[in-house]
């Protein structure tokens, strides 16, 4: 498998703006609750197969809660 | 490293169809910031005087801020400006969503679109340009549904881009003076009729699906100052939802005033909304009731219940947040298995205790209805609560009023006359543009109103004359926002001196508090943690510097791109003025930035000036006012004195009885503009 860069989000330090999904040039971030982590969302890839590692959303992110990391092509 | 805006801006002419790209000068940016500035600077030289604001020479503009899309947080708002078919005046309305940075990431920093289309269109701007499309197959669509249709037809899939889509619902379509401009599933600019501008050009919708990079002087230290601010921000735990009722029973029985902490704002705002707000402002004294002749007694516990935050939190699905912003105020819900936007305190309370109705039900319905006709929710409350009080006073005839069981505290009748305004019929469209053409329509000079946009003749039957005139609450046209004046005299103040009258959203008491600017501006005065509470109807030097700081600093905000929220966290901590200074490059004092904001408030009221706007005539209504006084419940006795705090706002800004001064025209370096004035 190709290595690719993709985004790791940091959910701990995220604030739940979605700038990185806005900015996304390909809208593969969604923005997504869980239970018990209460009603604000929070980042995910979808798909990561989607995801071009541009990196606009680690530019985006205002809190830098997003690291563009080199993976072995999984998200 | 390039300044956080890109120089340029996307204008089109519907009459023509010529659409280009236009350079804006650096030194625009330097004295206007960007933003609502801007936006001001293109109208007042692009627009010439005396246009008719639905009509081919008006220009309506999109503009996102300076700030948008730098790494700074609380910046998703926009705003939609033009000459206010409502008012007359200047217009502006803010929103927020994801359109801000749309805009910017298309490569503009504005979109001004004037002419009249002979078809409907909408605009798709993307990377490699802009193109004007038909719109006939959506013309008469919501503005819901026109955005997914939109979105479906772009193809947002497979790779690409969603687009950020604006669009007018039937309200604009119909040029109704209280429509606004719906985005993000029912995200509304809904202030100064900016739909109707919008309708009147048979401009349907505008799709943004750029994804250029948006410049940033240097966005790692807009980031530091974005990080050091989320790590600021203190959390409070916050009582069962059912004790801010009580809180508000505190504050109106304290004899003082209390300065609030931001940060235990936003705790309130991240947790519960602007529906945490509800029963406290009931309560307090902030919340007008009975079309603001009432208090918390017509509108005790057992009704206001149905409004309690828990209440509205219970329908949300998950908490929604604007582009770039960390609060999260808003939330997603379900309405008829739709996905939509719960209802805002103000759309609560104008739906609620301003018709003393207890269904939150049925202001869950009419706060979808209005999203999806894109009119304004604020405006519309005000004008059921005003039929209301008509009808109920025996002045609308029967004839007119058929089968609507228009009474206080009956919604079905409020959503039956939402129904009909919308769609412009029978007592609907008496009500369907507002308050003032209301009055108008219904009183002896009905006839006045013939030749406004979509008017209505009057209802068969006696004039109601004063009655109407005085149930009409407004300001210079505008209708007034579910704060009340009685209870913080700065929301009269600013609803009156604004070049847009009517809103709730440039300053008083209560924000000035949470704003902080003493810690940022030489001489800005800090108020007292406890204050006596008629020191606030007190006009005086220290009164009027608040005031006149408050409008600099939200113009400035609105010239950024800022959320008012995020305001209310304080300057300092938010490191507001660093930010600018990180995002741009440049080096600037507070106090220079703040008076960029004056030059933006000033050349506003220029346009209103130009276009024939009389400031001592923008008064609210005698009853905010408190003129009589209350006889009883919260606020009780009081009236503003609002031409002294007039005068003295008027006196410290330099704009004698309402008109810059030559001096201050020369001190902002607007001498030049003025000339124009008049024309």
């Amino acid at each position: 498998m190709a290595a690719r860069r993709l985004p790791r989000f940091d959910h701990r330090a995220c604030v739940s703006c979605a700038a990185c999904a806005e900015d996304c040039p390909v809208s593969c971030i969604a923005m997504e609750t869980a239970p018990g982590r209460g009603p604000h969302a929070k980042p995910r890839l979808s798909p990561a197969s989607a995801c071009v590692g541009c990196g606009a959303c680690g530019r985006a992110c205002p809190v830098s809660a997003v690291a563009m990391c080199d993976t072995d092509g999984e998200a | 490293m390039a300044a956080s805006y890109t120089g340029k801006v996307l204008t089109v002419d519907l009459g023509t169809g010529k659409i280009e790209a236009e350079s804006v000068p650096d030194e625009v940016y330097e004295r206007f910031i960007g933003g609502l500035g801007l936006g001001a600077w293109w109208l007042y030289t692009r627009m010439p005087a005396g246009a008719d604001p639905l009509g081919s020479e008006a220009v309506l503009g999109f503009v996102p801020g300076l700030l948008t899309g730098s790494g700074s947080l609380f910046t998703g708002r926009w705003m939609a400006v033009c000459k206010s078919p409502l008012t007359g005046g200047w217009g502006d309305a803010n929103c927020g969503g994801t359109l801000a940075p749309a805009i910017k990431r298309c490569g503009f920093d504005a979109i001004f679109v004037r002419g009249v289309s002979e078809k409907p269109v909408y605009l798709e701007v993307g990377n490699s340009g802009a193109v004007l499309r038909d719109a006939s197959a959506l013309w008469g669509l919501d503005a819901m549904e026109t955005e997914e249709n939109l979105v479906a037809a772009f193809g947002a899939a497979g790779g690409k881009k969603r687009p950020s889509v604006a669009a007018i619902g039937p309200a604009g379509e119909s040029r109704s003076l209280i429509s606004g401009i719906v985005t993000d599933g029912g995200r509304i600019a809904a202030r100064s009729g900016v739909g109707a501008v919008m309708g009147s050009k048979r401009l349907k919708a505008l799709v943004l699906a750029g994804t250029k990079p948006i410049p940033c002087a240097d966005r790692a230290a807009v980031k530091a100052n974005s990080l050091a601010f989320a790590r600021s921000v203190r959390d409070f735990p916050l009582p069962p939802t059912g004790l801010l009722r009580l809180g508000g029973v505190l504050l109106r029985k304290l004899p003082w005033n209390l300065r609030f902490d931001g940060f235990l704002f936003g705790a309130v705002l991240g947790r519960l909304g602007t529906a945490g707000m509800n029963r406290l402002s009931v309560e307090w004294g902030d919340a007008p009731l009975k079309n603001w002749r009432g208090s918390e007694r017509d509108y005790p516990a057992r009704a206001s219940r149905a409004i309690d935050p828990a209440r509205v939190l219970e329908r949300q699905e998950r908490a929604y947040h604007c582009y770039s912003c960390p609060t999260g105020c808003g939330g997603l819900c379900r309405v008829d298995g739709r996905e939509t936007h719960k209802p805002e305190y103000e759309t609560v309370l104008a739906l609620s205790g301003l018709l003393l109705c207890d269904d939150l039900e049925a202001v869950f319905r009419m706060n979808d209805a209005m999203n999806r006709a894109g009119i304004d929710t604020i405006s519309a409350g005000a004008s059921i609560a005003m039929a209301i009080e008509l009808a109920e006073a025996g002045v609308l005839p029967k004839k007119a009023l058929g089968d609507l069981d228009l009474r206080w505290g009956s919604a079905a009748g409020a959503e039956a006359l939402l129904r009909l305004m919308i769609a412009r019929e029978g007592l609907g469209a008496v009500f369907a543009d507002g308050v003032r053409q209301a009055a108008l329509r219904l009183g002896p000079a009905g006839g006045q109103a013939a030749g406004a946009p979509g008017a209505a003749p009057g209802p068969a039957g006696p004039a109601p004359g004063a009655a109407a005139l005085e149930a009409a609450v407004h300001s210079g046209g505008q209708e007034l926002a579910m704060h009340d004046p009685r209870n913080d005299p700065g929301f009269a103040l600013h609803a009156a001196v604004d070049p847009a009258p009517g809103k709730h959203t440039v300053g008083c008491r209560l924000y000035y508090g949470m704003f902080r600017l003493w810690t940022r501006v030489p001489g800005a005065p800090k108020p007292p943690l406890l204050e006596r509470k008629d020191r606030a109807f007190e006009s005086g030097p220290e009164s009027a510097r608040a005031a006149v700081l408050s409008s600099d600093f939200i113009s400035l905000f609105n010239g950024a791109g800022l959320c008012l929220f995020g305001s209310l966290y304080g300057a300092d901590r938010l490191r507001f003025f660093e930010t600018l200074d990180a995002a741009t490059g440049w080096r600037r004092s507070p106090a220079d930035y703040l008076e960029a904001g004056r030059r933006i408030q000033t050349l506003r009221q220029l346009f209103s000036l130009r276009e024939g706007i009389e400031p001592k005539d923008v008064v609210p209504s005698a009853r905010a006012l408190g003129r009589p006084p209350k006889e009883a419940g919260a606020n009780r006795g009081r009236s503003v004195p609002l031409e002294a705090l007039a005068r003295g706002y008027w006196e410290e800004i330099g704009w004698p009885e309402g008109r810059p001064s030559p001096a201050t025209l020369a001190r902002l370096g607007l001498a030049e503009l003025e000339g124009r004035h008049g024309r």
